[in-house]
């Protein structure tokens, strides 16, 4: 059981950090997007 | 008796349903009647629970034909089982549908949001430390946990991986939990928030427009992104954003509707009742099912505190005049439009002019993004981690 409560919390600490790696590189590039597609060109 | 069958053995075949009775087989009925009368009476996610109830009632009449495993007779709960949950085809193309009906330009408009809906996750680990600490193995508790991605076909997905044998207590606790938003958000965020916090308005950026070529583009960059850093969630977020460019394309909006319409109800149909089918006896009626239920409810009670906290930690870095309503932090959740609706309520009952419901729903949107990429990671890391 220790050690599944390990791997669990483990599983927290890499997962949360990535996801705010990935959604920050999510909003980082959106916001490029629309910037660069602007919707007055169409 | 007995005598009776050893001198007509015939006797046996034609009375199995009777004989096979037993009292676990009217709980299971019970219970598939509730899933049921939940459905039906109070609108509880009707489309899923419906036929899951009914699922679980035919799989557990004693002899049934639907989940027959003889050779070359199996029943039609099996095959179906075997055709879209065991190698996960069901939940991929429900995922298609989803996408078809996603509108992501809120979260265009305001990319800022998904950082919400990433702390909205905060449930899912929680739970699969909870989950261990209860006694389950890591491979389980973190199926477990995917609960709080508040997405049934992320929860079957990756149960059907990882944990086939508690896929129906998982999909039932998924669904039900999802169902009551309304009920376990609101008390939650009320115990952690003051009034004040909670009649916060926030600006109203207007409808900033969003190009066509930046909606086609969107779904295929999110998918290289996700992709890239976890390639086991491309089926997911592939279906998801194939549904969204069949949308956002404008060439095939036939495909578009149908996946919205056909597609959806049809693997609906399919889904529900093939659930239900693995709700058998020795699976569900037992310690562990309780501890799953129990441990959804911390799941979507975690979700809540992780997205309302984290609003509250970034309010202190903002000047009073640009305060976000901590309440939308809640909404981060895949339950969507729901989650959005029940804060953007939550907003007008403390204040009725205070709209909120823009931004409520730009989070919902982001959930249902963040709760994928979630699941991706958990589906990474169960395999890598199991082995410690």
């Amino acid at each position: 059981m220790a050690s599944s409560v390990e791997s669990a919390v483990l599983m927290m600490c890499i997962a949360l950090p990535v996801m705010f790696v990935v959604i920050g590189l999510f909003i980082g590039c959106t916001k490029a997007l629309v910037k660069m597609c602007p919707a007055d060109k169409e | 008796m007995s005598t009776l069958f050893v001198q007509y053995p015939w006797l046996t075949e034609l009375l199995q349903g009777f004989l096979g009775l037993d009292l676990g087989t009217f709980a299971m009925f019970a219970i598939g009647g509730l899933l049921i009368w939940l459905a039906v009476a109070h609108d509880y996610e009707p489309m899923l629970l419906f036929p899951m109830g009914l699922g679980a009632i035919l799989a557990n009449i004693p002899g049934s034909s639907a989940v027959s495993t003889e050779p070359g007779a199996e029943g039609f709960l099996v095959t179906l089982y075997h055709a879209g949950i065991a190698n996960e085809l069901f939940p991929v193309l429900i995922f298609i549908a989803i996408g078809a009906m996603c509108d992501f330009t809120p979260l265009m408009r305001n990319p800022s949001v998904m950082l919400f809906a990433c702390a909205a996750q905060f449930g899912i680990f929680a739970t699969a430390i909870f989950a261990a600490m209860s006694g389950f193995d890591f491979a389980h508790a973190a199926s477990i946990g995917i609960i709080g991605a508040a997405d049934g076909p992320t929860t079957i997905y990756v149960a059907s991986r990882y944990a086939q044998d508690m896929l129906g207590p998982l999909s039932v606790a998924a669904y039900c939990y999802m169902s009551l938003v309304p009920v376990i958000q609101p008390p939650v965020i009320r115990a952690i928030t003051t009034k004040s916090e909670r009649k916060i308005r926030m600006s109203f950026s207007g409808e900033v427009p969003i190009s066509k070529r930046a909606q086609f583009l969107f779904p295929l960059m999110i998918v290289m992104i996700a992709g890239i850093v976890a390639p086991i969630s491309v089926a997911l977020i592939g279906a998801l954003m194939f549904g969204n460019l069949l949308k956002v394309s404008g060439v095939t909006e036939s495909l578009s509707q149908a996946a919205q319409n056909e597609l959806s109800n049809l693997v609906t149909i399919l889904l529900g009742i093939t659930v239900g089918g693995t709700m058998t006896q020795e699976t569900f009626l037992t310690l562990d099912v309780l501890k799953i239920l129990a441990l959804g409810a911390v799941a979507f009670v975690f979700d809540t505190v992780g997205g309302v906290l984290f609003a509250k930690v970034l309010n202190l870095f903002r000047s009073e005049d640009n305060k976000i309503n901590p309440m939308i932090g809640a909404c981060g959740i895949s339950a969507f439009p729901m989650s959005g609706r029940v804060i953007a309520k939550m907003a007008l009952k403390e204040d009725n002019t205070n709209y909120i419901i823009q931004h409520a729903i730009g989070v919902n949107v982001a959930g249902q993004i963040a709760s994928v990429v979630a699941g991706g990671l958990v589906l990474a890391l169960i395999p890598a981690l199991s082995g410690m």
